[in-house]
């Protein structure tokens, strides 16, 4: 890498550095994978930090859904209350006695009239 | 890669910079793994002499490659190595504050730190009756001696040791790992030389 000083061409340096390479080679497989499944978890947790609209993305989306859904909702729940509505009303147009309601409706107008006059 | 990548961006076309860019944050992302992979056994060790403990050398050794990884991934490759290097002599020196305070917390209240003690180091001499060729087990207890005699090292001695005659820092980059000046690092070195040549022996290893 450098041009070695005199402190790493001492003896003592050059046998420590080289047991110290030996023993990194000597790890086991559950420390080596320990190790690379820290790498990857910090890659992952990188990576994850540096796309921090995907988290907006994914909130928006999740916004937009439920908003798609609540609309529907609301829609097709009023269209079922009109359509409700609608067939009472024409119930009430082909009953007989609904015509006979409005009749009385009628009487009930003229005789509170007539009560009104004469009182 | 990178070339290319500068390559299609030079072209001016919006659709093929955004290929690019995408092409170039993996190439990095590569590069990057390719990397840590490279340095990630000798860093754990490093953290472990200083340590002593399995977990916390690992987390040391997360938390800077994950530094690494947000804060200066776009950094050029060349700068990766010292980069690392003083992110994790920073962790391993606030890992040194904490457990400073947690021992006079543990001392406040006479807590048996019998059982709290990392590895015995002693576990790491081996076995003189083992069988096994003469010579390896002169290695093996080369190997134990000196890994005793760093742990018992200053921290700032071991860190100088490690990164100029381990990883063969230069002066310079060892000041900026270790946050000192060139001076210190120099007298940090002597001072873990003698040390270590007095507790090792001239015989060793």
């Amino acid at each position: 890498m450098n041009e070695r000083s005199d402190e790493q061409r001492d003896p003592l340096a050059v046998a420590a550095k080289r047991l110290l390479d030996q023993r990194v080679q000597e790890l086991d497989r559950n420390r080596v994978l320990a190790v690379q499944r820290a790498r990857l978890n910090a890659l992952e947790a990188a990576s994850r930090r540096r796309r921090p609209w995907l988290k907006w993305a994914g909130g928006m989306a999740m916004a937009s859904m439920v908003a798609l859904a609540v609309t529907v909702w609301t829609w097709q729940s009023t269209n079922a209350n009109h359509s409700h509505l609608l067939l009472e009303d024409l119930e009430l147009m082909q009953s007989p006695e609904n015509i006979e309601l409005s009749e009385d409706l009628e009487f009930y107008d003229w005789l509170a009239d007539g009560t009104t006059t004469t009182g | 890669m990178s070339g290319w990548h500068f390559q299609i961006a030079a072209d001016g076309q919006p659709g093929s910079l955004c290929l690019g860019e995408r092409v170039g944050s993996l190439d990095r992302t590569q590069a990057l793994d390719r990397f840590l992979a490279g340095i990630e056994r000798r860093a754990f060790r490093m953290a472990y002499i200083a340590t002593g403990n399995e977990d916390e050398a690992l987390d040391l050794v997360q938390d800077a490659m994950l530094k690494l990884a947000q804060k200066y991934g776009e950094r050029t490759e060349e700068e990766w190595g010292p980069l690392f290097h003083c992110i994790l002599q920073s962790r391993i020196r606030d890992w040194y504050r904490r457990e400073k305070v947690r021992n006079r917390l543990r001392e406040f209240f006479r807590v048996s730190q019998d059982e709290e003690e990392g590895e015995d180091p002693l576990e790491h001499i081996a076995d003189a009756t083992a069988v096994a060729p003469d010579e390896e087990v002169q290695r093996k207890r080369a190997c134990a001696e000196l890994e005793v005699a760093l742990r018992a090292l200053p921290l700032r001695q071991q860190q100088a040791f490690l990164l100029r005659i381990w990883e063969e820092l230069d002066v310079a980059q060892t000041a900026r790992a270790m946050g000192c000046s060139e001076g210190s690092v120099k007298t940090h070195l002597f001072r873990a030389m003698q040390v270590l040549r007095k507790r090792l022996g001239a015989h060793w290893p």
